[in-house]
């Protein structure tokens, strides 16, 4: 079989100069990611903020920034700019307070734009918000490129502040707020759902794949069974693989009243949860199968001639150099069952997907977004935490840190 | 000590090993020699267990080591590979505790173990316990290797072709420190491979193989001087004498004599390149000296005869 190869941050200790210096051509093109970020924030400034609609589904009337709060946004969005040429020092700051200010002017206008209109009325953001955002993100993001090590963290210092604005209510005229709010609890529901259905999942499919790619690591005609299997199920889109999961599982709960009776149907969490796991199979085992063969042969080889038994060689020597390369593969199966898991709310299996199909039903955008950016948080959030583990099992596990 | 029966190693119709009686003397290292599938890692490799033989014994001290448990045997074996397979994940120290935890002795007296072995093997132990394998140069990585397989204080260390990996340089010194290493400690060594020189260098006798038998089994002078085969003569080759002066120093072969108008070498010089000296300047002897002192005079009949116990030379540098 053609050799399958990690995907993703695995041990490729020889790109590392590379790496560095990129980092160092970044390092000097920072005023340009900055410009880069300036555009859209000028541009945001003078387009339309606020839409403001007696309903969440009536057409409504675009609302500019007034004059003040228009000067306001043109000087932070050029004040990053001019903190990286004169106090590069700063950038973070500067670029931090564009984030920050692109909330609170969101706040602030949306509950403007409300005072006096009924209660169904919602003020969303526009077209000049979501430039903004983008804008100022970018700004950050060059700021962050300007420190180094424990200092980066500095690049996060919007994160507090904007979660403090929420925390006071600032944003509580923003219609997906306002949104949140109505849903509430039921929408807390939903991403504990979404939560159990990802952890649920990617729990069977490390029980399953883990000891099958164990299984498979040594015997060729195995692995190439194996992983050709997981490769067809996941070239199936997944929504065809759920709805190709329908019939079969409503013949069995038909068929075993002891399964109904167990919750298990053609549509729900059954059908959903068994899509999720085959699809999360792939990544997992994929990975598994080359970390475990990329162990070096020698290292084995010592083991054994200085008598560890088969089980002390695996779990004392096969398994910690494995173990990198493996997690990155289940990070990717992680990051791919929050996508999934959205979409298996189609057939009833709950989740954040949800909202973005009731909002598209409804063409209510405010709800798409309830679920939409909760979701990609999520996946960006798993992401980070198992990314984090991995470097800290890298270092600890081989290399040199 | 370790004595082949009769040993055989079979894959199908094809013999890897075939019909080995061999007796691997007490405190003496052995250089399994031969070219490359002539069977020598094979063989090696059937006296730990690593691969099980089709037939004959393997007699470890008159003990049968099939009737051991392979993990137990192996436990009480030094093993040394080319790789040098030292475990990527562990620090220097964490390697070298290998065998002495496996066998379950107390962390304490391994951590000093650790140290001694360090320093033995010329690696200051304050200065690379903690480092990982990936931060050692391959010298100093089978240093470490060595030191591994030393850990557990075993009779018997097995070695396949331990320097084969190192860059020629590094070789030598290694060699060097291992043969210091060996003649203090005196354990009985198995060495594969198929590297001339290194046989001839550190061996005090040579099983040469070819296609699964054993062609010769003598010291270095037995080969060299008493061929018991065409075979061992080709593969020794024309120089094999040259070869032998060139593993050994000046020093070794000098007695005392008059060192007057005689050409001077250093002691630290290989025999070779002295007797190189000796055509060059159409000289039959050379006074030997050390530090600017003579220490003796070398005569062309003295490389004629090789001593078998140079003295220990001066504690090499890390490479």
């Amino acid at each position: 079989m053609s050799k399958p190869t990690p995907t993703g941050a695995g041990g490729n200790r020889p790109s590392a100069p590379l790496l560095s210096v990129t980092k160092n051509a970044v390092r000097g093109d920072v005023p340009q990611v900055l410009v880069l970020a300036a555009l859209p924030l000028l541009a945001g400034a003078a387009l339309p903020w606020v839409l403001l609609r007696p309903n969440r589904l009536a057409p409504g009337e675009y609302l500019r920034l007034p004059p003040a709060l228009l000067a306001l946004m043109l000087v932070l969005a050029l004040l990053p700019l001019l903190a990286a040429r004169f106090l590069p020092r700063l950038t973070w700051l500067a670029a931090g307070l564009a984030v920050v200010a692109v909330f609170w002017v969101v706040g602030l206008q949306t509950r403007c734009a409300l005072v006096g209109q009924a209660e169904f009325a919602r003020a969303s953001a526009a077209a000049g918000v979501w430039l903004s955002g983008l804008g100022a993100l970018i700004a950050v993001y060059g700021a962050g490129l300007l420190l180094v090590g424990r200092q980066k963290l500095l690049a996060w210092a919007w994160v507090p502040a904007v979660l403090a604005l929420v925390w006071a209510g600032h944003l509580s005229g923003w219609s997906v707020l306002v949104e949140a709010r109505n849903e509430g609890p039921r929408w807390v529901q939903e991403l504990a759902q979404h939560l159990r259905l990802v952890g649920t999942a990617l729990g069977l499919s490390t029980l399953i794949g883990v000891p099958l790619a164990v299984w498979a690591a040594g015997r060729e005609r195995v692995a190439v069974a194996v992983l050709g299997l997981a490769n067809a199920i996941q070239t199936l889109p997944s929504l065809a693989l759920l709805g190709l999961l329908i019939a079969p599982l409503s013949a069995l709960s038909n068929a075993f009243p002891a399964l109904r009776a167990a919750g298990i149907s053609g549509i729900g969490v059954a059908p959903a949860l068994t899509a999720m796991t085959l699809y999360a199979l792939l990544p997992i085992l994929r990975n598994g199968v080359v970390a475990l063969r990329g162990v070096p042969a020698g290292a084995v080889d010592a083991a054994r001639g200085m008598g560890m038994t088969g089980r002390q060689i695996f779990w004392r020597v096969q398994v910690p150099l494995a173990l990198p390369v493996w997690l990155t593969g289940i990070r990717q199966a992680a990051v791919l069952l929050v996508g999934v898991a959205s979409v298996a709310a189609l057939i009833g299996a709950g989740g954040l997907g949800t909202y973005i199909f009731k909002g598209l039903q409804s063409a209510a955008a405010d709800l798409i977004l309830l679920g939409a950016v909760p979701a990609a948080l999520l996946a960006i959030g798993v992401d980070a935490a198992l990314r984090g583990l991995e470097v800290w099992l890298g270092r600890r596990f081989g290399r040199v840190g | 000590m370790i004595e082949l029966q009769g040993l055989e190693k079979r894959y199908g119709d094809s013999f890897a090993v075939r019909d080995l009686n061999l007796v691997f003397a007490e405190g003496e290292l052995t250089a399994l020699l031969g070219p490359s599938g002539c069977g020598k890692t094979t063989t090696l490799r059937m006296i730990n267990r690593l691969i099980e033989p089709t037939g004959g014994r393997v007699l470890l001290r008159g003990q049968d080591t099939h009737t051991l448990k392979p993990e137990t045997l192996r436990r009480g074996i030094g093993y040394v590979i080319q790789q040098i397979g030292l475990f990527p994940h562990l620090n220097v120290a964490q390697n070298v505790a290998t065998v002495p935890d496996l066998l379950g002795r107390p962390a304490r007296d391994t951590e000093r173990r650790v140290d001694e072995l360090l320093d033995l093997v010329g690696l200051s132990p304050a200065e690379y316990r903690f480092k990982k394998p990936a931060e050692l140069s391959g010298g100093q990585a089978q240093r470490v290797g060595v030191a591994r397989a030393l850990a557990a204080d075993p009779p018997v260390l097995l070695m396949d072709e331990p320097f084969g990996a190192l860059d020629p340089l590094a070789r030598d010194k290694l060699q060097d420190a291992f043969r210091d290493i060996q003649r203090r400690l005196k354990k009985t060594v198995i060495m594969v491979t198929h590297d001339i020189d290194e046989a001839l260098r550190l061996a005090d006798r040579i099983a040469l193989m070819n296609a699964g038998e054993l062609a010769q089994f003598g010291t270095p002078d037995d080969l060299i001087h008493r061929p018991a085969s065409d075979f061992v003569r080709q593969f020794l080759g024309e120089d094999a004498a040259l070869r032998q002066l060139a593993g050994r120093r000046a020093a070794d072969f000098a007695h005392p004599g008059d060192p007057a108008g005689l050409p001077t070498v250093d002691a630290q010089l290989d025999a070779r390149s002295a007797l190189g000296i000796m055509l060059r300047e159409g000289a039959d002897a050379l006074a030997v000296t050390q530090a600017g002192e003579s220490i003796g005079i070398l005569r062309w009949s003295d490389l004629q005869t090789i001593p078998m116990q140079p003295p220990i030379s001066i504690r090499d540098e890390v490479t």
